[in-house]
């Protein structure tokens, strides 16, 4: 439902919600996020692909990226502690919502429109927040999940 | 502490998963860039193609401005000697690399 409500893919929300509502351990839980996504999304893809929407050399230098970097990833999450993971998911979370909270503002026209560096400039913000967690200087979080 | 047994329905899925996106990404690498080599051996001409997308033009018009129109979903199968269809081929794998991996551990 969490995936279907954010369009294909969502694994940012797939993952803490099944860490938190089935008690799933976070590593597990982000393994098991990337093959709904990956099962969910190689379904849901073929009607763009015979609607003519996918452009094959547009589309296949991000199939590349995804794959490579998807690897990398995987092979990080492995080696990487549980806590530190949190950690990054709360900085993927915060920087997700300040562009939805921002976004929904100014349909609702409380806000002008949020230029670009100040979206860089949050996302700085949360990388130094973040950072700490990956060099092993950041307190001890008390969840083992 | 020891480590727990795997079922070998899960080993199949993440085996073909993993060797299919490979294949996929490597076609996919290359594809391109050979597209933009030989851009005369393409259905959709290079030069033009990214100034369609960038412009903002639906996929439609993308297709009827760049390359005459639409030549259907499977059209890797027809034009695998052409870098787009090559291309092509390697989303295909991509895109139906879940499905391959599920009927694959549904069988071990």
């Amino acid at each position: 439902m969490i995936s279907g409500f954010y369009g294909m893919g969502a694994g940012w929300a797939i993952a803490p919600v099944t860490n938190l509502v089935m008690a799933t351990p976070l590593k597990v839980a982000a393994a098991s996020s990337g093959i709904l996504i990956g099962m969910g999304d190689c379904i849901s893809v073929w009607p763009y692909i015979l609607a003519g929407a996918v452009i094959p050399s547009f589309a296949a230098l991000w199939l590349v990226g995804q794959v490579d970097r998807g690897i990398i990833g995987s092979r990080i999450l492995i080696t990487i502690k549980a806590g530190s993971v949190w950690v990054i998911l709360i900085g993927v979370l915060l920087f997700s919502s300040f562009g939805l909270i921002t976004k929904g503002l100014m349909t609702l026209g409380y806000i002008s429109e949020v230029c670009g560096p100040v979206h860089i400039a949050v996302l700085l913000a949360i990388m130094v927040g973040v950072a700490p967690s990956l060099t092993g200087k950041f307190p001890k979080l008390k969840s083992g999940r | 502490m020891e480590e727990p047994k795997i079922p070998l329905p899960q080993i199949v899925y993440g085996k073909i998963v993993y060797w299919l996106c490979l294949i996929a990404a490597f076609i996919c690498a290359i594809g391109p860039v050979m597209g933009v080599a030989f851009s005369d051996n393409n259905l959709l001409d290079p030069h033009y193609l990214f100034f369609a997308i960038w412009e903002g033009s639906k996929p439609e018009v993308v297709w009827q401005e760049v390359g005459g129109g639409f030549p259907g979903g499977h059209f890797s199968m027809h034009n695998l000697n052409t870098w787009d269809g090559f291309t092509q081929l390697g989303l295909v794998i991509g895109c139906s690399s879940a499905f391959l991996a599920l009927l694959g551990s549904s069988i071990a």
